[in-house]
């Protein structure tokens, strides 16, 4: 399930991370883009899950489920109430351009 | 965070449950939606509710309630989590820009600014509702549900 493994993995960066940069969504939305690419245009994935409802579940369901925008958008939002709006648009922008870079690099890469 | 295996387990049981119903809600307004124009209007449409739905979800529980409750973490971290998504925007960005570049900086954009509007706007609306004491009313009857649970 996408929205129990985004937790875990929230949960297991808060464990070692104690910056106010929001780590956590940050790599599960990185991973989640990444996926999505290989797993959207990997040959492997089209020639072994062309059949019944596996694509959406995985695409759609878990990947989609794994990754989340309102979150990142209401952390961005946050950093800048508590007066730290640089990190804040640091945290969404660069979390856009690299969510991009590593969706181009799943799509066309690999 | 206290608690042993037992309540990890069920936080990760009421983060799944949620997240189970948020991706149904997405696949739903997106399959209505992605397919009738170049622009995916449905992953347009779940994100920007979905900020507006954290915003005021967190602003109205957060000034009442401690954030680890079972039905906040349902709700937030689940249900609302799991109806936006960040790697169907990456994604259908990268795709849209191979074709139609100018279209992806558009869909970027109005991602973007009215995602954050949208926060703005639920984290006012979830400050005025704690304002006026309705929202007392109606959170105490939340946190009720929640010590059910606790």
């Amino acid at each position: 399930m996408g929205a129990a493994g985004r937790y875990l993995v929230g949960r297991a960066v808060a464990g070692v991370w104690r910056g106010d940069f929001p780590l956590g969504t940050f790599m599960v939305n990185m991973l989640g883009s990444f996926a999505l690419g290989i797993f959207i245009a990997h040959p492997y994935f089209a020639v072994h899950l062309l059949n019944g409802g596996v694509r959406p579940a995985v695409g759609i369901g878990f990947l989609g489920s794994f990754t989340t925008f309102s979150t990142l958008m209401y952390e961005g939002f946050m950093l800048a109430g508590r007066k730290k709006p640089g990190l804040g648009a640091f945290y969404v922008l660069s979390s856009v351009l690299t969510g991009l870079l590593l969706a181009w690099a799943g799509l066309y890469l690999f | 965070m206290s608690g042993g295996a037992p309540e990890l387990l069920m936080r990760v049981l009421m983060v799944g449950l949620g997240g189970a119903f948020g991706a149904l809600a997405r696949y739903g307004t997106a399959v209505l939606l992605n397919e009738r124009d170049l622009l995916p209007w449905g992953t347009l449409a779940v994100n920007l509710a979905g900020c507006f739905l954290l915003a005021l979800f967190l602003t109205v529980i957060l000034g009442r309630l401690s954030g680890g409750s079972f039905f906040v973490l349902a709700i937030s971290t689940g249900f609302i989590g799991s109806f936006t998504t960040f790697s169907a925007v990456s994604v259908e960005s990268i795709l849209l820009m191979h074709s139609f570049i100018h279209l992806a900086l558009l869909y970027l954009s109005l991602t973007l600014a009215f995602g954050y509007m949208c926060t703005w706007a639920g984290h006012t609306l979830g400050n005025l509702i704690l304002g006026t004491g309705w929202g007392e009313r109606w959170c105490g009857r939340v946190t009720a549900g929640g010590k059910v649970h606790d």
